[in-house]
């Protein structure tokens, strides 16, 4: 383990992240400061520790040799994303925006991680509408820099995932062209990175068109392309635009395709868009986010919706929980119990690798669809021989088990964070159950428990909250009530469904360590 | 697909089946009329049904070759479920104690498939204090014989299920003694039908002389116990109001989660046999997961303000019956913390142990996921390590953990998609759907309705209080009686689904098992 080049790449991503605070540092003194939002003296603190950290791990590595191989590949990951938790707090607490360590952490892991659950509005701390712009942007940057950035980690480190890796691999070589000239890992990077640029810019552009300012437009498309979460308003209903709407829905959408994907595919134009359209991933992708909308429209109708209401209410929020983005325009806790479940579903499924996107993956999602059918097939014709196919090529036993692993793996973290959630009985069974999956999944929003009465008043109006029970963890709510232990755990489950567990839990296992 | 032989064999079944009608028929018969109702008519027509429909079936299948493989024996297994559901229900129907066709079939299927979820006490329904004696007798005759019954198929079948077999084989292999002179089928099936007779008998016993139950309700109460299925002759088993009941069921129901051909081959082998038997990984880790979910339900209702005796007497009644997926209750656990929720929830998902007739996916598929997890962290770790999964000595092949796994994940996406159809009834909630769903699927019984927060504000209720709910009562202390006739429909199907272990019932809608 060369700690040394670890320490060594660590201070360059350090240096990175703290060159980029600023610019909301720029923005901050452009404010008025108030009690709450002392922007200054936050971002310019939290520079100057950042400058701080960089240079000790500078001088930590400094003479190291300049290997960089898994191990210290996995190292960095982990190490950076928890390294970049902690600094982006900072501003956060020093600000005064929010005084308490836990609430501060919470925010920027939810940041980084691209979930989106939120402290603010809920136990005393403040709105997104009456927080200073500084923050916001900077609660939108972590957003955009997390969601780029996890889609490179995985760029980086997918050659070296051994079995997990070939088969996520698999997904996206239809479309990658074998360019021997430039190192792979390089040319596909460059690429991804123009994509989510572009998109961004396209996303901001539409945004202003329909209505927006810049600066919240900025915010939503950084948040939108990176399937974040945090917004500038309570909800995306508070907007009172049904063109923010659907440019939002289109563009969560593609946030949920894979950028790697998208990249290797424009370069080759019109043929390469047509393959991508034809990959496994992307059709299963697309198929269920049309049959939740259709399943989701239809049992709001069944509820006394009309169909065109429905069908806004249900395209946004429905797209927006399978992406694991968790912008809201409507608080879904008190739809109808066929509605929620899909709900939950989608956000334990997700989007597609090589997204920003959480959840399990469409991919696994196919994989195991495949082997399900393959089981029942070959326990009615049991001397059949036959292989699983994915886009053409075959899968390999090892793959389909690492696969089925990380599901069954994900269902069970699922389970067992739902336990430990549920220790603060202010939760209901729902409650912590879909905490859980939706802290795993980095999606956002979570359920709690709907007063009675407001279910028999119907379902409620766009950007209309619900009375709820205990902590209202929903979509127009936020964390801020639950225990300091609980937002800890909560932001420990984020960073292990960002890193697709098995590079967290390898960080903690003893013989990675060993030699 | 010899149908022929298929015919003969179901004949020779529901012949069996409508034998066995005969005993509550004579208790009807010496009932006083106006305590047996219409139940002596009701079992007279069944009898008389069922032996047209065995006339008929050896009629279709008279001068059949006797080839009798595979195929025909999932189909037989199959068919023979249905056939003893719907003939099971006549007697509800016909002695007007369920008068709704859907409530009756229901009340069969979750008879047979040792279920427990009843219809009785909702819906206008009578609770079952009220019903007649040779009813309720026929609820636990259903659950008794559902239960052996479910255990000798996968006897006959198990040696010819693939890779899903020899999993589960490999389980019971470390105690079954190799005896080349009489057929392995034959001896293991006598085997644990002698075992599964004389728990039931001593079950009896205890009951009535530690619990001080009488006669008839320690008989309903012994078949439904050891086939872990559910019925009862009261409404909870809180209304024995006898400490000593309670601990001889806990201990009951556990046994009945054990493996039966397990114990069949142990016990043949004295002490070292039994001995044997507690060194399997699936006994140890079903044991571990019983006193883990005990500890931590404990600790939790004590810390929602429960004292520890009365904790820990709700918490290991009501967590083995929720584990061994039997369904007695004394607690109406609506009410009990979250975590205690997902606890029962998940209890309901994992079950027993294979061979027995206890529901859920079975504890030696969840050890082997388990032990899959902790090989692919390692793998993950160090990726160019070899080596090979074991369980209790033996070599796993990939194709076995490749089949378990697809089974769990069969199971799980079985519990979403009947929860999505479930909900359609818009009165249920988003855990009342999918714990029922899980419930049905894993043949427990009680699902989770939801409770009224001011129910939620009073705190933990007593053993044997019910609290206040929204909308149907699905809960422990209530009856699916209220959900409209599809729903219980589906819930059926789920709940043959689930006995069957997914696969079997699957096959038989697949086109290609009915090709050549």
């Amino acid at each position: 383990m060369n700690v040394g080049r670890v320490s060594q790449v660590l201070a360059g991503f350090v240096a990175f992240f703290t060159l980029v605070q600023v610019v909301p540092l720029l923005l901050a003194l452009a404010e008025t400061p108030g009690p709450r939002n002392a922007g200054v003296a936050g971002f310019a603190t939290s520079i100057g520790l950042g400058v701080v950290v960089a240079l000790l791990l500078w001088a930590g590595g400094r003479r190291a040799s300049s290997e960089l191989y898994r191990k210290e590949a996995i190292v960095v990951a982990v190490a950076a994303w928890l390294l970049a938790s902690l600094l982006g707090a900072v501003p956060y607490q020093w600000s005064g925006l929010l005084p308490d360590p836990a609430d501060a952490l919470f925010e920027s892991v939810s940041g980084l991680a691209t979930c989106g659950g939120t402290v603010l509005a809920s136990a005393g701390n403040p709105r997104p509408e009456d927080t200073a712009h500084s923050l916001l942007l900077w609660r939108a940057m972590q957003h955009w820099l997390g969601g780029i950035g996890i889609v490179l980690c995985f760029v980086v480190l997918l050659p070296s995932m051994g079995a997990a890796g070939k088969s996520l691999l698999s997904t996206e070589s239809v479309g990658v062209s074998t360019d021997t000239h430039q190192p792979r890992v390089l040319s596909q990077s460059r690429g991804v990175v123009a994509v989510y640029v572009s998109l961004t810019l396209a996303c901001l552009g539409l945004l202003m068109l329909a209505g927006m300012n810049l600066f919240e437009a900025v915010c939503q498309s950084f948040a939108t392309l990176a399937t974040g979460g945090y917004s500038t308003r309570t909800s995306i209903a508070d907007f009172h635009s049904l063109g923010v709407e659907v440019v939002l829905t289109v563009f969560m959408y593609l946030a949920g395709c894979s950028f790697i994907v998208m990249a290797a595919s424009v370069r080759e134009g019109w043929s390469g868009l047509r393959g991508m359209v034809r990959t496994s991933e992307f059709r299963v992708y697309t198929l269920f986010t049309v049959l939740a909308v259709g399943g989701v429209m239809f049992d709001l109708m069944r509820r006394g919706l009309g169909i065109g209401d429905a069908l806004r209410q249900s395209s946004f929020n429905v797209v927006s929980m399978l992406c694991c983005c968790g912008f809201v325009t409507a608080d879904f806790q008190a739809w109808p119990p066929f509605s929620l479940i899909v709900i939950f579903t989608c956000s334990i499924v997700g989007g597609c690798t090589g997204s920003a996107a959480g959840g399990m993956k469409q991919a696994r999602f196919l994989i195991c669809l495949k082997l399900l059918a393959y089981s029942l097939r070959h326990f009615v014709r049991p001397k059949s021989v036959e292989r699983l196919r994915l886009d053409g090529e075959v899968l390999q036993a090892s793959t389909v088990s690492s696969v089925l692993a990380m599901v069954l793996l994900w269902l069970l973290t699922v389970l067992l964070g739902a336990m430990v959630l549920a220790c603060d009985q202010r939760l209901s069974f729902i409650a912590g159950l879909s905490a859980s999956a939706s802290m795993l999944a980095g999606c956002g929003p979570s359920m709690a428990a709907v007063h009675p009465d407001a279910i028999a008043n119907g379902l409620p109006a766009l950007g209309q909250t619900v009375a709820v029970i205990g902590p209202n963890i929903g979509g127009l709510g936020g964390y801020g009530d639950l225990a300091s232990w609980t937002k800890l755990v909560m932001c420990f489950e984020m960073i292990l469904g960002r890193l697709e567990l098995l590079t967290l839990l390898a960080v903690f296992t003893p013989s990675f360590w060993r030699r | 697909m010899n149908l022929g032989r298929v015919s003969q064999v179901l004949a020779g079944f529901v012949a069996f089946f409508t034998l066995a009608q005969g005993v509550p028929l004579v208790l009807a018969l010496n009932e006083t009329p106006q305590a047996s109702g219409s139940a002596p008519v009701g079992f007279l027509a069944s009898m008389v049904l069922g032996c047209v429909v065995v006339l008929l079936l050896w009629i279709a299948g008279r001068g059949a070759p006797r080839d009798f493989y595979r195929k025909e024996a999932i189909c037989v297994a199959g068919i023979a479920w249905f056939l003893a559901s719907m003939l099971g229900a006549v007697p509800f129907v016909w002695s007007g104690l369920l008068p709704d066709a859907a409530d009756a079939l229901f009340e069969s299927v979750s008879g047979l498939t040792t279920c427990g979820g009843t219809v009785l006490a909702s819906a206008g329904n009578a609770p079952p204090e009220e019903v007649a004696k040779s009813l309720l007798l026929w609820r636990a005759m259903l659950q008794w014989l559902g239960g052996i019954g479910i255990v000798l198929i996968f006897v006959a079948l198990l040696p010819s299920m693939g890779a899903t077999g020899k999993g589960l084989l490999i389980a019971e292999s470390v105690v079954v003694s190799t005896d080349s002179d009489q057929p392995r089928l034959l001896n293991q099936s006598r085997g644990v039908v002698a075992v599964y007779v004389f728990l039931t008998a001593v079950c009896v016993l205890l009951l009535m002389y530690v619990g001080g139950m009488g006669l008839f309700d320690a008989v309903c109460q012994s078949f439904a116990t050891l086939a872990t299925g559910g019925f009862s002759t009261r409404s909870s088993i809180a209304r024995f109001e006898s400490l000593g009941a309670e601990v001889v069921l806990t201990v009951f129901m556990f046994l009945g989660g054990c493996s039966f051909t397990v114990m069949a081959a142990s016990v043949r082998d004295g002490w070292t046999g039994i001995r044997g038997m507690l060194r399997t990984s699936e006994f140890r880790v079903y044991t571990l997961f019983t006193l883990l979910t005990i500890g931590g339900v404990t600790i939790d209702l004590m810390r929602g303000g429960v004292s520890f005796g009365p904790a820990l007497r709700q918490s290991s009644f009501n967590v083995v019956s929720m584990l061994t997926c039997t369904g007695f209750a004394t607690a109406d656990f609506h009410a009990w913390p979250p975590l205690s929720l997902i606890v029962i929830f998940a209890c309901t998902m994992v079950g027993g142990c294979t061979g027995s007739a206890a529901g859920g996916m079975k504890q030696v598929r969840i050890l082997v996921c388990l032990k899959l997890l902790a090989y692919t962290v390692r793998h993950f770790v160090r990726p160019k390590s070899v080596e090979r999964m074991r369980l209790d000595g033996e070599v796993m092949e990939a194709s076995t953990i490749s089949s378990i796994l697809a089974l769990v994940l069969l199971w799980l996406l079985t519990i979403l998609i009947g929860a999505l159809i479930i909900a359609f009834d818009q009165r249920l909630s988003f855990a009342g759907a999918l714990s029922a769903s899980s419930s049905m699927l894993g043949n427990c019984g009680p699902a989770l309705a939801t409770v009224h927060p001011d129910a939620l504000a009073n705190g933990i209720p007593a053993m044997g209080v019910a609290v206040a709910v929204v909308g149907p009562n699905i809960g422990p202390f209530g009856g699916f009686g209220d959900l409209s006739g599809w729903t219980k429909i589906v819930m059926s199907f789920e709940m043959i689904l689930g006995r069957l272990e997914l696969l079997t019932l699957l096959a038989l809608f697949t086109p290609s098992f009915w090709r050549r």
